[in-house]
C-alpha cells in the first residue's frame, strides 16, 4: 500500500481502531516508513490528547437561570394578554375596536375598489377602441343603420390597442372596411379603406410623386412636414428632369427588376392628411426608402371632403365598399390608404 | 426482587412528560443531568468561559421551549448537542463575535499567521509528547479554535465527546462519508496546527 493509503486509514481510524483487514497491511508498512510511522504516533497521541481534556462542570447558577428566563414571559405574549384583557374587561373599548375593525375593512374595500375603477378608466384616455369587426358589420355603422351597442368598460379594456388593431386588420392586404364601437359620441370613430390606384407613370414608377407637387395642393406647405420630405418631393422632380435629359442625350441604361417604390406618393398622402389635420398612425417615417405597406391615418370627419378631393388629385379613388359613406356624427375617421399599381 | 434500572433515555422521556403535565421539578432534573454535558461541548466549541455559560443557558431555554415539538426520533441528550451546535455556530458567527475577533487579530504579524501545512513529513515527536497535561490542554483548546467550526464540531464529537458516527451525523447533518471525510481533514489540520504552535515555542511558553 501508498502512503497516501495508509494515513488515509490512520486518520480515519484511531490506532487501535485499525481494522483486521488492514491491520497488517498498515503495520508491515508502519514499520517500512519511519514518515508514516511519526504521524501515526502523532495521531494516537493526538486522539489520547483530546479524549484526556477535562470535563468541565457547569456553573454555578445555570439552572436558576434557565428557569428564571423560561418563566419571564416573552415580549409578544405579554402584549397579546394586555390586549386580551384590555379589551375583555371595558365594554366600551371592545365595541370601539369593533368599529374601528369595521371601518378599517370598508375603508380597505373603497381602496380596492377605487384602484380598479382607476385601472378601468384608464386605458380609455385612447380616442379610439379597436374592436375588429368582419366588413359586413360596416353597413351598420352608416347613418340611419341601428347603432351599435355600447361595450362595457371590461370589452374596452379587452380589445386590443388602436395602432396594433389597425396593423392587424391591414396585415391581411385586402382592403377591408372597419368600424369601431363608439366609446363615447366624441371620439366616434368609423374606420375605411381605400383603394388608391395610381396612374401608370406617375407614382407606380421609381419617379413616384412626380404626379403631384405640394406647391399644386397648396401654396402653404405644412408646418409639421418633415424636410426629408419635402426634400424627398424637390429631389423626385430634380431626378425626373435627370431622366429627361439621360434620354435625350443617351440610351436608358437597363434597370433591375421593376420594384414598386411609392416614396413620393406616400410623402403626397401624409401632406394632405397633415392638411386636413389629420395625423398619421402608421406609415413610413422620413427615412424610410420603400414603403409597401398602406397608410393609416385620422382625421376629423369635418376634413375628410377635401382630404378626399385631394386624394383625387393623385388619381382615382375606390371605395373598399364600392361608395363613398354618406357622412355621420362622428368626430374623427380613421382611413387606410393602400397603394395599387394601375 | 427484580432490579429495575432505568437508562438515561428513558429518564428522560419520564421527565419531559412530567415537564409538559406541568411538574416544574422535571425540569430542574433534566438540566441537572445535561448541564455539564452541554456546558463543556459549548466550552470546547467556543473556547470561552462566559460564551459557553450563555450558549449552554440559551440551548436548553430554546430546548424547554420546543419541548412539545420533540418526537422522541434521538434521545434528548443528542437533541441538546444539536442544539447547542447550532447556538454555538450562530455565537461565532455573530457580529460582535466576529468584530471582537478582529481586534484581537489586529497588529498580529502576518508571517506568523500563515495557513497550516497539510504534509507533515518532519519525523520528529509528536509535541504533544513532550509536554504536560496543562501545557497540552491549552495547546490543544488553542489549536481547536483555529479550526473552523465544522472540523471543530466533528472533531469534538468525535474525540472529546466519544460520540459514535451515527449520532455524529444526527447532530451534524451530514452523511456518514462527509463526516469521516472532515474529520480526517480536521485530524489534518489540528496536527499541522499543533506542530506550527510548537514550532513557535508557544507550547512551553504559553503557561
Amino acid at each position: 500500500m501508498k502512503c497516501s493509503e495508509i494515513r488515509a486509514i490512520l486518520l480515519e481510524y484511531t490506532g487501535s481502531e485499525v481494522p483486521p483487514e488492514f491491520g497488517v497491511e498498515v503495520h508491515r508498512h508502519l514499520a517500512a516508513c519511519k514518515s508514516c510511522a511519526a504521524l501515526c504516533a502523532a495521531l494516537a497521541e493526538q486522539s489520547a490528547a483530546l479524549g484526556r481534556l477535562p470535563k468541565l462542570a457547569a456553573p454555578e447558577g445555570l439552572l436558576d437561570a434557565v428557569k428564571s428566563r423560561l418563566e419571564k414571559p416573552s415580549l409578544l405574549s405579554v402584549f397579546t394578554r394586555w390586549l386580551h384583557g384590555f379589551f375583555e374587561t371595558n365594554r366600551f373599548f371592545r365595541l370601539a375596536g369593533a368599529g374601528a375593525a369595521a371601518m378599517l375593512v370598508i375603508l380597505a374595500v373603497h381602496v380596492a375598489f377605487r384602484e380598479n375603477t382607476l385601472r378601468e378608466v384608464s386605458p380609455s384616455k385612447a380616442p379610439v377602441a379597436t374592436e375588429a369587426r368582419p366588413p359586413e358589420a360596416e353597413h351598420s355603422a352608416l347613418p340611419g343603420a341601428p347603432s351599435p351597442p355600447i361595450p362595457s368598460p371590461r370589452a374596452t379594456l379587452a380589445a386590443p390597442r388602436p395602432g396594433l388593431g389597425a396593423k392587424k386588420a391591414l396585415r391581411g392586404g385586402v382592403p377591408q372596411a372597419k368600424r369601431h364601437g363608439p366609446v363615447s359620441a366624441r371620439n366616434q370613430t368609423v374606420m375605411l379603406t381605400l383603394v388608391w390606384k395610381a396612374p401608370a407613370g406617375s407614382a407606380g414608377e421609381k419617379t413616384g410623386g412626380a404626379a403631384l407637387r405640394p406647391d399644386r395642393l397648396s401654396n402653404q406647405r405644412s408646418r409639421s412636414l418633415p424636410a426629408s420630405l419635402a426634400a424627398s418631393a424637390e429631389g423626385n422632380r430634380m431626378h425626373t428632369k435627370g431622366l429627361a435629359r439621360g434620354t435625350a442625350g443617351f440610351a436608358p441604361a437597363p434597370r433591375p427588376a421593376p420594384r414598386f417604390r411609392s416614396r413620393g406618393v406616400m410623402g403626397d398622402v401624409i401632406r394632405l392628411v397633415e392638411r386636413a389635420k389629420g395625423k398619421v398612425l402608421h406609415g413610413p417615417t422620413p427615412r424610410y426608402e420603400s414603403w409597401s405597406g398602406p397608410i393609416l391615418a385620422e382625421l376629423p370627419e369635418a376634413n375628410l371632403h377635401s382630404f378626399i378631393a385631394g386624394m383625387r388629385k393623385l388619381g382615382a379613388v375606390q371605395w373598399s365598399q364600392g361608395k363613398e359613406p354618406a357622412p355621420g356624427s362622428n368626430a374623427t375617421v380613421r382611413v387606410s390608404i393602400r397603394l395599387e399599381k394601375e | 426482587m427484580l432490579l429495575a434500572v432505568k437508562t438515561l433515555k428513558e429518564e428522560d422521556k419520564e421527565d419531559i412528560e412530567h415537564f409538559l403535565l406541568g411538574d416544574r421539578a422535571a425540569l430542574d432534573r433534566v438540566v441537572l443531568r445535561h448541564q455539564d454535558r452541554i456546558f463543556n461541548l459549548c466550552y470546547r466549541l467556543l473556547g470561552d468561559h462566559d460564551d459557553a455559560r450563555d450558549c449552554a443557558q440559551e440551548t436548553f431555554i430554546k430546548a424547554f421551549r420546543s419541548l412539545r415539538g420533540f418526537r422522541f426520533e434521538c434521545g434528548l441528550a443528542t437533541w441538546l448537542r444539536t442544539i447547542a451546535v447550532n447556538v454555538c455556530k450562530n455565537k461565532r458567527n455573530s457580529a460582535e463575535n466576529r468584530f471582537w475577533k478582529r481586534v484581537m487579530r489586529f497588529g498580529r504579524n502576518p508571517e506568523n499567521d500563515e495557513g497550516p501545512e497539510l504534509e507533515i513529513e518532519d519525523p520528529a515527536p509528536s509535541p504533544l509528547a513532550m509536554m504536560t497535561e496543562k501545557e497540552k490542554e491549552v495547546l490543544l483548546q488553542a489549536a481547536i479554535d483555529s479550526l473552523s467550526h465544522d472540523h471543530r464540531t466533528v472533531i469534538i464529537l468525535r474525540y472529546v465527546e466519544e460520540l459514535s458516527y451515527e449520532e455524529i451525523c444526527t447532530i451534524t447533518g451530514y452523511n456518514l462519508g462527509t463526516v469521516k471525510s472532515r474529520l480526517a481533514r480536521a485530524r489534518m489540520l489540528l496536527q499541522a496546527e499543533l506542530r506550527r504552535e510548537s514550532g513557535k515555542g508557544g507550547g512551553h511558553e504559553m503557561l
